[in-house]
């Protein structure tokens, strides 16, 4: 991969994604990412890196493994910290990307167990996106919430789920709907939690002349129709500031610090958010949002949502690319206001 | 890796005359015209050696966070500009002044999170945004270098 | 037939969350709601309940018609409660209006100059965008509640104290 300052391209990122032939039992194969290894059987996904002069493993249950992966795929890497659970995640640097095994798990790191290693981001993305592929089975969706997709995560390899994890994107420039701008979702049914939701569009009158110059939706409406959960996609863009609503079901396959503030706004129904420090993973709050009710995620912690009935959440994110600097120097607070 | 077929008019060659500008980009959306301090058609940016063979470079118009930034992108003698603006969060593709992500003369990266755009029409082939492309500004390379196309 | 109650929030019931602190301040999440905020303001006062830098979201109590307002730069609404008709005009003379590089919403001091482009009536859910180069104003019958995103300007009235657990 090059980079500006040197001037030798290296190889396809495609072309250097290590992976074994299938395994004879499962038939799922086993990936390697420098030091990292990853392999999964019916049941588990272990992750190994050698510390202390040993091979060290972690494991989590393989649902939950490709739920986060799944974030870390579709978001490019997120901001900041996608931390899988308590011990596995990576860190976006912006290009390069870091994957890291018990570096912010307190108890692992002080007993020098823990490791990290750093990539070129596009070539840990052709890694991750080899496993996801060859790890979800026909059935699972690993963007749906428990109840609505199957249970076949489980088990030796079956199939795959292609057109669930390489879904269509979004890409939006202003505002959902805008001619030339990205798409409203009129042609995905209403989600099973929300066919109480007003199907109705703002009324537009326009002055001859004005016909398609004015610009409304019903981002309600467009929120009932999501496809997939805890997935934020952008409907306004005021300059930096980006509001990216999302819909949320079960348990945020994430622990997510962030690398700047970030402020959530719960728009219906009700998420409960555990909140941890993001160096160290001690609890520091548990915040119960309801309907109207705003609160901002401070930059020094990690934290992760559960939600029994699917809700709609409002995420408002400044998308200024210094903020990381910003924050982890100290020139800004990890809190957006004083008082 | 399969290359996509450059569209009709982009990057072809032809007999360079001295004050014949070449156009080096046809399919240009004029949208990135109306944002603050965009560069007006005929001005100079740099000369073509100033963006370096395969790579990327980044030319500021304009003061403050909303100055116009516009993305070269060099493959030999053929120079491709766009709004430096990824469709997927509006970022620039750089966090770091000219520090960018790239497979030289093929592909450019978003920093923030992947986005991956081809040189020739900055098409997204893949990432978070696949399907949109990056606002094509176009150029024209005469004896005097790079400048943004008349109109 | 689906078991599921969507549950949305208005000025007339509504259920603030909580705070549950185990190490941390409270006054680090400016945790407010913003159907109590507007319950207690000022029709179209513009009362910031996020702020990220320059970056602001507002919750404004619409009720009756507002003065005309303007940006420099594009703003969005989204109605969170009522129903609200925003009326649009192309201004003619925007950079005397709103000089470039200005920040944040600015009220004009009487009608607007330029055409006008439209009404939209909009009901909870609703969201529109307020685009540059036009000057805009709101009305509304019954109280009803707005959430507006836009850069931290002269109009935008902060009391973090005020409307924040702590």
């Amino acid at each position: 991969m090059a980079m500006l300052e040197t001037a030798a391209p290296a190889a396809k990122p495609s072309s250097r994604v290590k992976a074994s032939a299938p395994d004879s039992r499962t038939h799922y194969r086993k990936f390697e990412l420098g030091q990292f290894s990853f392999e999964r059987d019916e049941y588990f996904v272990t992750i190994g890196w050698s510390a202390k002069g040993a091979r060290q493993q972690h494991r989590m249950s393989a649902d939950a493994f490709l739920r986060a992966l799944m974030r870390d795929v579709a978001w490019g890497f997120f901001y900041g910290w996608v931390n899988f659970d308590a011990m596995f995640g990576t860190r976006n640097l912006y290009g390069r990307v870091q994957f890291f095994a018990g570096r912010y798990n307190e108890a692992y790191h002080k007993a020098g167990l823990s490791y990290v290693e750093e990539f070129d981001s596009p070539t840990a993305m052709e890694t991750c996106k080899a496993m996801l592929r060859d790890w979800c089975n026909a059935g699972f969706d690993p963007f749906a919430a428990p109840e609505e997709t199957g249970s076949t995560w489980a088990g030796t390899k079956q199939g795959d789920n292609i057109a669930a994890i390489e879904r269509f994107r979004v890409a939006t420039k202003r505002m959902p709907g805008i001619p030339g701008d990205s798409p409203l979702r009129d042609d995905l049914p209403v989600n099973r939690a929300f066919v109480d939701v007003a199907q109705d569009e703002p009324e537009i009158r326009a002055e001859p002349g004005y016909e398609g110059k004015l610009q409304a939706f019903n981002l309600f409406k467009y929120l009932s129709r999501s496809d997939v959960t805890w997935n934020p996609s952008v409907t306004s863009v005021c300059r930096e500031s980006l509001f990216c609503p999302t819909t949320e079901e079960y348990i945020l396959p994430i622990i997510h610090g962030n690398d700047r503030v970030e402020w959530f706004v719960q728009l219906s129904d009700e998420i409960e958010w555990d909140v941890s420090d993001k160096e160290t993973g001690r609890p520091r709050a548990r915040v119960l949002m309801k309907a109207g009710d705003v609160a901002a995620m401070p930059a020094d912690i990690r934290h992760q949502g559960f939600a029994t009935k699917r809700s709609m959440l409002l995420v408002w994110e400044n998308a200024r690319s210094d903020l990381p600097k910003l924050y982890e120097s100290g020139q800004l607070k990890p809190y957006p206001v004083e008082f | 890796m399969r290359t996509a077929a450059a569209p009709a008019g982009v990057g072809g060659r032809r007999a360079a005359q001295p004050d014949t500008p070449m156009m080096l980009q046809s399919t240009e959306d004029p949208a990135w015209r109306e944002r603050d301090f965009a560069p007006e058609p005929g001005t100079r940016v740099c000369s073509v050696e100033d963006v370096p063979d395969g790579m990327a470079k980044e030319f500021l118009f304009g003061e403050g966070r909303q100055a116009f930034r516009l993305l070269i992108l060099r493959s030999g003698s053929r120079v491709f500009g766009y709004v430096n603006r990824c469709p997927h969060f509006s970022v620039p593709l750089n966090v770091e002044p000219d520090r960018f992500t790239l497979f030289a003369h093929e592909h450019i990266y978003c920093s923030t999170h992947c986005a991956m755009f081809r040189f020739e029409d900055g098409y997204c082939e893949d990432g978070p945004c696949a399907g949109a492309s990056l606002e094509a500004v176009a150029l024209e390379v005469n004896a005097e270098g790079v400048r943004i196309a008349l109109r | 037939m689906s078991s599921y109650q969507t549950a949305f929030g208005s000025l007339d019931k509504y259920e603030k969350g909580a705070l549950t602190i185990i190490n941390d301040d409270p006054k680090n999440y400016c945790f407010s709601n913003i159907f109590e905020v507007a319950s207690k303001s000022k029709p179209y006062d513009k009362i910031a309940v996020g702020k990220n830098l320059e970056y602001v979201i507002e919750a404004v109590r619409a009720e009756g018609t507002s003065d005309w307002f303007a940006a420099s730069h594009d703003e969005f609404v989204v109605v969170m409660d009522g129903e609200v008709t925003v009326t649009l005009v192309e201004l003619a003379n925007h950079s005397a209006i709103v000089a470039a590089g200005k920040e944040g919403t600015v009220k004009l001091s009487g009608a607007p100059q330029g055409s006008r482009m439209g009404t939209i009536r909009l009901k909870r859910g609703h969201q529109a965008l307020l685009p540059k180069g036009a000057a805009y104003q709101f009305s509304s019958a019954k109280p009803s509640v707005m959430l507006w995103q836009t850069l931290l300007g002269d109009l935008t009235v902060q009391k973090w104290r005020e409307i924040c657990l702590h």
